[in-house]
């Protein structure tokens, strides 16, 4: 009985700590998470994921923001940034697409994120196309240390819905946006 | 038994588990009902309204924090946190502000610590496993403000190398190369330019038609200094035209040199997905 007692446990830890959304990552279904480390002894610092995506975007064909930047300090220090990409297809809301790479020392308890927009970006629907002005944006956010280090990744989801607003025959940026 | 009521326990803590990762939020913030407002007329009411909403299904969800800095330097009472929200639950509250002209509006402009005439500030809620961020944008208009008078073209978008590789960009520039509100990033196959200085800029009207709306030139010409892939020293020569509505006509034509002089970049093309707009001012 104490083996099926630790079974149990077993699997109320697993259902309590992980993360109860399905992930769709680089457009593998519960694939792996792409890019970050593998799990590091403890002491030493955990890769996570910056991963970007979208809901919201239906009357889209295409709508391409372009990442300029992207900056991370743990508890007010910098660290180091791995960006993967600079520009994304909010339009593709099936894709969660991985944006940066960074590394989280442990015991680290307060994350702040900065994702710097660029200029340059574009989006096409089926009554035409035009330009996405994105400047001067950017994605602001503060994590839990304590969260990104146990799961990895932190996932921004846009409202396009509500985060574009049309003007001069562009879209105008106004993020909101929900980090998980 | 004994066995059974700790199974029994277990379950039951299973259950309270998956309840309090059931909580989900989101905001919504607006300024007078928008979340991009051009204000252009003194004085000026700006009444802003924030909304924290529980959207977990069936669950009610607990508000960790819902913060606001900016508003809360000005005086707003900020929400009370943490509480909880019921199924389908929401709470919302209003702050109004009073901007006598644009100095103070402008003044505001500052608080949100970028160097510009636009109010941006977000409205943050936290709950056990997330966070949501809604931002609402204020730009001043008037003498001093960001669209004082004066050319410009606005825009962006792809065009294609006949490799099929896809160049974008993006830029609002002045047609006084003095003005420091420049922009313009080129992205490409990785790469990327960011202009740190307008050098030159010529707006000419050609036989092109901008219309509409009619802004008097239709052609942007211009150099500039900036960074290739995050290096100084990167220069760029390029042209746009806007070629009226809806910008299937309009072209862009670009040359990037890195610091050592080697041609990194050289399009020229008309555009797809965008379009490049003229402004009289």
């Amino acid at each position: 009985m104490k083996t099926h007692v630790k079974w149990l446990l077993a699997a109320v830890l697993a259902a309590g700590c992980g993360d109860p959304r399905p992930r769709n990552i680089g457009g593998v279904e519960g694939g792996p998470v792409s890019g970050a480390p593998e799990a590091s002894p403890a002491g030493e610092s955990v890769g996570v994921d910056l991963q970007l995506g979208a809901v919201g975007a239906e009357r889209f064909s295409s709508l391409l923001v372009a990442l300029d930047e992207v900056r991370v300090l743990a508890d007010g220090a910098p660290v180091e940034v791995r960006p993967t990409r600079d520009l994304v297809d909010l339009a593709d809301t099936a894709r969660v697409e991985t944006v940066a790479t960074f590394a989280l020392p442990p015991g680290v308890q307060r994350v702040e994120v900065h994702v710097g927009l660029g200029a340059a970006g574009g989006f096409a629907t089926g009554k035409g196309s035009g330009w996405v002005d994105t400047w001067p944006g950017a994605l602001r956010f503060e994590a839990a240390g304590t969260q990104l280090l146990r799961t990895r990744h932190s996932v921004v989801t846009i409202d396009v819905r509500r985060s574009f607003v049309e003007r001069d025959q562009a879209l105008v940026m106004v993020p909101t946006f929900r980090v998980h | 038994m004994r066995n059974r009521w700790f199974i029994a326990g277990l379950v039951g803590f299973l259950a309270v588990t998956s309840s309090a990762l059931g909580h989900e939020l989101e905001c919504e913030k607006t300024v007078n009902g928008e979340t991009l407002l051009v204000v252009d007329s003194f004085p000026a009411k700006l009444t802003y309204e924030l909304v924290v909403r529980n959207i977990a299904p069936d669950l009610p969800s607990d508000v960790l924090g819902a913060e606001d800095p900016l508003l809360e330097s000005l005086g707003f009472e900020g929400f009370d946190t943490p509480f909880t929200l019921p199924v389908d639950g929401e709470v919302r509250k209003t702050f109004d502000v009073q901007l006598r002209d644009v100095k103070a509006c402008l003044a505001m402009a500052k608080l949100d610590g970028s160097d510009d005439s636009a109010i941006d500030n977000s409205f943050t809620v936290r709950w056990d496993s997330g966070s949501a961020v809604c931002s609402a944008r204020v730009e001043c208009v008037g003498e001093g403000g960001g669209s004082r008078p004066g050319p410009r073209m606005t825009g962006g978008g792809s065009v294609f190398r006949q490799d099929g590789q896809r160049i974008t960009h993006g830029f609002q520039l002045r047609c006084d190369a003095n003005d420091p509100r420049q922009s313009l990033e080129v992205n490409w196959n990785g790469n990327h330019f960011h202009l740190l200085d307008l050098t030159s800029a010529e707006c000419k009207d050609t036989d092109l038609d901008e219309r509409p709306p009619s802004a008097g030139f239709d052609t942007f010409i211009g150099t500039g200094v900036g960074k290739y892939n995050g290096v100084d020293g990167a220069t760029i020569q390029f042209t746009f035209t806007d070629d009226g509505e809806p910008g299937i006509n309009d072209t862009a034509q670009m040359v990037i040199h890195d610091a050592a002089g080697n041609v990194v970049l050289s399009v020229e093309g008309k555009l797809r997905f965008g379009n490049h707009q003229a402004h009289r001012n």
